[in-house]
């Protein structure tokens, strides 16, 4: 089922703003997602988007302070704090899947938000002064990967009047670094428990990072069922669990859901049940993928049998969180990223996923105005040219589907398949 | 040495017997740098690698480039590749200024003059650090000086002939080049002034300004008095009181707490401050914001100077610009217009 056919036809043009923030646009939504369980071929799907609308509930009805946070952003010290965090570039997915995109970029536009800036960080700033978005009472951000983001996001604070907290993520992976992470993680938390006046519960905090660790066993054991050959999940379902990966983890439901896609997965793989009738190649996708209609991994998976195995956003790149050390194991964390760093630490950690899902070849999403992504290819390039690994490049736009050539993008997937099988 | 981001403490490479030199970047289009980095990335950047591919840039014995900003991080990737030959040294540099930031890059400061070292000599002696240090200061409080005056003068020396001046000083060939720098700061502050007619004028913001630019705007009849970019005030710092010991906790908080760049992101309302204050100094009647292509920090900077120049009243004008050195007759359309507008004639 197409759920955001459903969630169009409960926010009407004219009631859209006032209807995010009404109680009943999610009583209805929840009951009605609720009662087509069935009709959802994963149940871990399920239960994913039944805690997105509770989250979003939360947020949109203030049911207590909304912190707005960037996806690289360690999420589980919100979770900690009891906070309701609200990563406005996922919500921007969410926006193009509504069909509001093309009135809040043009909104962007004219407040001077330039055409060359990231279409996620366009699309939020337009959503948010249409309305669409709940208003925060604080904004974190980190500062690495991304340039667009901590810029974005201090200029929605200062908008709003409320304080914005930056993460200043460092490249090397030292003890001085962490040392500069952790401090400012620490100050970070409490400078939030001081602004929007939380009362500090040190188990609740725990039970984040617990949380943590337990969705990350549990996405790990996922990953290590996709390794399986052939696969028993599409690439274009699989898309479906990044959110929890960039604003989930801490959080319990997190762990559910990762649960539950684990015992599906290993259920489908016992009884051989295959993402494709004939798999005849196996796909390593790199960044994000566009969210509005398109017919990409129609193409790919189901006419052509090329199963996207893996993504590079569920990548597991950390190590287990200690909860002695709560906020330099969050350090190490953040610091961990397989994108920080020179290009040899992503070129290295994408040549191992590679290896682990047996991917015999690679697709690479250049989506408009991410630089931190597409900058760095030509060393990726040269290193998968060494191993002889087949690689696209697809130019395109995540979220604003204006950018979407449907013709070109089926011929530049067509030659490239036509390489590969 | 080569430097680009004018975060990089040039005092360290000085005190280790290096002549700093500054990668300014080239004219022209760079196709051979796109085919490194992507298209869509600062032209700056580019174009500096494009002047290594094309070995345009003097011999140099290494590079240190600066992770100020993604495109700096994407070319500390590359530059070691297909850029010039030398050694490549990184820098992280903070995009705060507390405690904790100061701390941190004086550990990468001391790190850095580590790494750059000549081999066998370990560590950088610090009283040759402070000594680099007064020397730059000295260099930089003549410039500050020469700059000021523009604050006071009603024909005061043109941003062109100033930003020309700044250009050679950033990239000495030898010691010796260096050293009659004061010389000619002092020649310049006391050059006879030729009484023009009244101009507008004018701040000059932006990542980093295409000389071209400024001297489009003086052509056309403005008269640039505040240069708000990494090759202009920004690069000379302010004035810091010497509390520490630390030669490498002085830098940090020298770098780190002079004029802020748009990437001190959490430093907004410093900027702001900083450009209130160069208005009502500078009498400024209009600002012309160079926003560098696919420059972040620099899409947002200007919504929050429009945001200011709407408060304070001021004519505000937006050139894109990607530092080839085109774009010309589309400038100089809008300059016409804008200049206009204050009462050139």
């Amino acid at each position: 089922m197409d759920i955001y056919q459903l969630l169009r036809s409960h926010l009407g043009n004219a009631l859209r703003q006032r209807a995010f923030k009404s109680p009943w646009t999610y009583r209805l939504l929840r009951q009605a997602v609720a009662a087509q369980k069935k009709h959802y071929t994963w149940q871990a799907a399920h239960r994913l988007l039944l805690n997105t609308i509770d989250q979003a509930a939360a947020a949109f009805l203030q049911k207590g302070p909304v912190v707005w946070h960037n996806v690289f952003f360690p999420t589980e010290i919100l979770y900690g704090l009891g906070v309701i965090p609200f990563a406005p570039e996922a919500a921007a997915v969410v926006a193009t899947g509504l069909g509001i995109a093309r009135g809040a970029l043009r909104r962007a536009e004219g407040d001077w938000v330039s055409g060359e800036a990231c279409s996620f960080h366009r699309l939020a700033h337009g959503c948010d002064r249409e309305g669409y978005f709940p208003p925060p009472g604080a904004v974190v951000c980190s500062s690495h990967l991304c340039d667009t983001a901590p810029q974005s996001l201090e200029t929605t604070a200062a908008y709003h009047g409320v304080p914005f907290y930056l993460l200043d993520v460092p490249h090397r992976q030292d003890a001085e670094a962490l040392n500069y992470v952790a401090r400012q993680l620490k100050g970070i938390t409490f400078s939030l428990v001081e602004s929007l006046r939380l009362v500090w519960d040190e188990d609740r905090f725990q039970e984040a990072i617990v949380n943590s660790n337990a969705a990350r066993e549990r996405l790990l054991a996922v990953n290590r069922l996709r390794q399986q050959r052939p696969a028993c999940i599409r690439g274009e379902e699989a898309h479906g669990f990044i959110y929890p990966m960039l604003a989930g983890f801490g959080a319990a439901t997190s762990v559910e859901v990762y649960g539950q896609l684990a015992d599906e997965l290993d259920r489908r793989n016992r009884e051989q049940r295959r993402a494709v009738p004939e798999e005849k190649a196996r796909l390593l996708w790199l960044h994000l993928r566009p969210y509005y209609p398109n017919a990409i991994f129609q193409l790919l998976e189901r006419e052509a049998g090329a199963v996207v195995v893996f993504e590079e956003m569920s990548h597991v790149y950390w190590e287990p969180l200690d909860p002695e050390k709560p906020f330099y194991s969050l350090a190490r964390k953040v610091l961990s990223h397989h994108g920080l760093a020179p290009m040899a630490r992503r070129v290295e950690a994408i040549l191992a996923m590679v290896d682990a899902y047996q991917a015999d070849g690679i697709i690479h999403f250049a989506h408009w105005g991410c630089r931190q992504s597409t900058a760095g290819l030509r060393l990726l390039q040269d290193a998968l040219r060494e191993r002889g690994i087949p690689f696209l490049n697809l130019e395109g736009d995540c979220v604003d589907q204006s950018k979407y050539a449907p013709g070109a993008t089926r011929t530049r997937l067509e030659g490239f398949l036509e390489m590969l099988l | 040495m080569g430097w680009l981001c004018h975060y990089t403490p040039v005092e360290i490479f000085t005190a280790l017997g290096y002549t700093p030199y500054r990668l300014l970047g080239r004219e022209g289009n760079n196709p051979r740098a796109a085919t490194y980095l992507v298209g869509n990335l600062c032209p700056y950047v580019q174009s500096c690698l494009e002047a290594a591919i094309k070995q345009e840039l003097p011999l140099l014995a290494g590079v240190v480039i600066a992770r100020s900003c993604n495109a700096m991080i994407h070319l500390a990737n590359v530059w070691p590749h297909y850029g010039a030959g030398g050694k490549t040294v990184v820098l992280d540099v903070p995009r705060r200024f507390d405690e904790d930031a100061v701390f941190y890059f004086s550990q990468n400061l001391r790190r850095l003059a580590a790494e750059l070292a000549p081999p066998g000599e370990r560590q950088l002696n610090e009283e040759r650090l402070w000594a680099a240090i007064t020397w730059w200061e000295e260099q930089r409080a003549a410039w500050r000086e020469l700059l000021a005056c523009r604050a006071a003068w009603e024909d005061p020396p043109g941003g062109k002939e100033i930003m020309d001046g700044l250009a050679r000083w950033q990239t000495p060939l030898n010691p010796q080049e260096a050293d009659k720098w004061e010389t000619v700061i002092t020649r310049l502050t006391r050059q006879p002034r030729v009484k023009t007619a009244r101009r507008p004028r004018l701040l000059l913001a932006g990542s980093i300004l295409p000389r071209e630019l400024i001297t489009m705007v003086e052509e056309c009849g403005g008269l640039s008095v505040f240069e708000d970019s990494c090759n202009g005030m920004r690069l000379l710092l302010a004035p810091a009181a010497r509390a520490e010991g630390d030669p490498y906790l002085y830098l940090a908080r020298l770098y780190l707490g002079g004029p802020p760049c748009p990437r001190m992101v959490g430093d907004r309302e410093k900027r702001r401050q900083y450009w209130a204050a160069a208005v009502d100094r500078f009498r400024i009647q209009g600002i012309i914001y160079h926003a560098m292509k696919f420059c972040d920090a620099a899409m947002y900077d200007y919504i929050a100077l429009k945001v200011f120049s709407e408060k304070k009243g001021l004519p505000l004008l937006r050139l894109d610009g990607d530092f080839s050195g085109g774009n010309r007759g589309q400038w100089q359309t809008r300059l016409e217009a804008f200049l206009e507008m204050l009462g050139v004639e």
